[in-house]
């Protein structure tokens, strides 16, 4: 803990006292709370670790198989850019990354600049629907001072070009692993992307390193839907339209209703059955056809897997100002 | 709580049991009922959001990998509910004031100026205090807190830089240096 997190949690914890009625009433919530649900089955899930040893085991087999057989196959694999080390950088939390870059949808990026001694390399980008991941590698770093980085972008970037969140991790001795993440416009994101970018400040030391790439977005196809759910609060969620990018995800669109604009709706959950693979990505869900947090009526789209062909109904689970909800919707 | 009864609790927890998971809450009752409160004002808000977090944690308990990181783990989902409701009754309930005069001693503090201070706290401009509260009191990144606030992440910077300022006008120069 930093010196600044501790005076601060000093003046806090100062002044905060809570009286023994409030923790007395807390303790009913709760146990009211949890005695209102209904019983829930046991779950079983399959661990990142059984993926993970069961896919190490097949591509084992696999590639001694292959290479036994096919002297061919053997260079190729030789000679493949090793891009699959790249994907196991991107965290938990951005899991679109992680499925575009699976689905080897990433493009190499090429570009490296070094200011006193601390090297940025970029290596690999896409662009997602409206999500526009970057991801690089630092070296020379001597310690790092903060956790994020600063970026401009050139007159030449898509002026709809919103910066959502940066990464910084460290990969090992004064190497960091770093990413930054963005959304475009639905027509800025049917472009080709320029992206001149300059990092201004890097884990605390500063720069200028500066780049500039162009990014090619991944096909995409939309097919309309129909199909809505009433929700507490009287608000209301319709699905219009639903639309698969060749990276491996979709966007999911729907229409949010609410009386007066007040109520808060959530999605927390997005399955294709009710104990089937969670498809959301992104809980944040992107605003649409111009509309804004707030209003009555807003068209907003939640980044998914791509659900399978088929499907019959969406089954999403989530809240509207606090009050849990779980809908299945009809998908025509 | 020991670590160990803590851990057997969340793995039964995990498995849907919800006896087990109201035991870990209600012992964590104190920490959470403060922790809203940093965050809401009124105990209607407080209780609404302990609630729907008690739920909302529930639901997702067998996404948490880690038991070790349970209390972070649900601190921010407890955040997350009561930002939801100071998001909606903001203009309602905090009334910008005129900071009262800084403790002489901050360590030797009567209930009133316990009060005071909590009121200063509470009159820096609240997007600022409440981005210090989540930054430097509960943990929680830059990145975790422009997604929760949904600003972008140099909004969120700025409001650190802006909230150090006003700590350092209120409580002095060297606060927080």
């Amino acid at each position: 803990m930093t010196e600044e997190n501790k005076q601060f949690r000093t003046l806090v914890d100062q002044v905060t006292v809570v009286s023994p009625a409030d923790v007395a009433q807390t303790k009913t919530t709760i146990q009211r709370t949890l005695a209102s649900l209904p019983a829930r089955p046991v779950q079983r899930h399959l661990r990142p670790w059984h993926i993970g040893v069961a896919s190490a085991l097949i591509a084992l087999v696999l590639l001694t198989i292959g290479g036994i057989v096919n002297p061919t196959m053997n260079r190729a694999l030789a000679q493949a850019p090793i891009v699959g080390q790249f994907f196991a950088r991107f965290s938990d939390g951005d899991a679109l990354s992680v499925v575009v870059q699976n689905n080897g949808r990433s493009e190499r990026v090429h570009g490296q600049a070094t200011v006193n001694g601390l090297t940025l390399t970029l290596e690999s980008a896409y662009v997602e629907g409206q999500t526009v991941g970057i991801e690089g590698v630092a070296t020379g770093v001597p310690a790092k001072k903060d956790d994020w980085f600063d970026v401009k972008l050139g007159t030449q970037a898509p002026a709809s070009f919103e910066t959502k969140s940066t990464e910084v991790r460290k990969l090992g001795k004064n190497r960091y692993y770093f990413a930054l993440f963005g959304t475009l416009s639905v027509v800025d994101s049917r472009r080709i992307v320029y992206l001149p970018l300059t990092i201004d400040r890097f884990a605390g030391y500063r720069g200028p390193w500066q780049f500039s790439f162009k990014l090619t977005p991944s096909r995409s196809t939309t097919i309309a839907l129909s199909g809505q759910a009433q929700l507490p609060n009287q608000t209301q969620l319709t699905l219009t339209q639903y639309t698969r990018y060749s990276g491996g995800t979709g966007l999911l669109t729907l229409q949010q209703s609410t009386p007066d604009g007040q109520s808060e709706i959530s999605i927390r959950s997005i399955k294709p059955v009710p104990t089937g693979a969670e498809l959301l990505l992104n809980a944040n869900p992107l605003y649409l056809e111009g509309t804004k947090y707030g209003e009555q009526k807003t068209v907003v789209g939640y980044r998914i897997k791509q659900y399978p062909a088929g499907i019959k109904n969406l089954y999403i689970t989530g809240d509207v100002d606090g009050r849990a909800y779980a809908v299945t919707i009809p998908v025509k | 709580m020991d670590i160990v009864t803590q851990h057997r609790l969340i793995r039964q927890a995990q498995k849907g049991n919800a006896a087990a998971f109201a035991t870990l809450m209600v012992d964590a009752a104190d920490y959470l009922t403060r922790t809203a409160y940093l965050y809401l004002a009124d105990s209607h808000d407080v209780q609404d959001a302990i609630s729907a977090a008690t739920l909302a944690a529930f639901e997702a308990l067998p996404q948490l990998k880690q038991p070790r990181y349970f209390r972070t783990w649900v601190t921010r989902i407890l955040i997350r509910q009561c930002y939801r409701r100071y998001r909606i009754k903001a203009h309602e309930v905090f009334a910008q004031e005129a900071m009262p005069e800084p403790p002489a001693d901050p360590n030797r503090l009567t209930s009133d100026e316990k009060i005071d201070l909590l009121a200063g706290l509470r009159g820096i401009n609240q997007a600022h205090a409440l981005t210090l509260m989540m930054h430097y009191y509960h943990g929680l990144s830059v990145k975790e807190i422009s997604t929760l606030q949904e600003i972008p992440e140099n909004t969120v910077k700025s409001n650190l830089r802006r909230g150090r300022q006003a700590l350092r006008d209120w409580l002095g120069e060297d606060y927080l240096d």
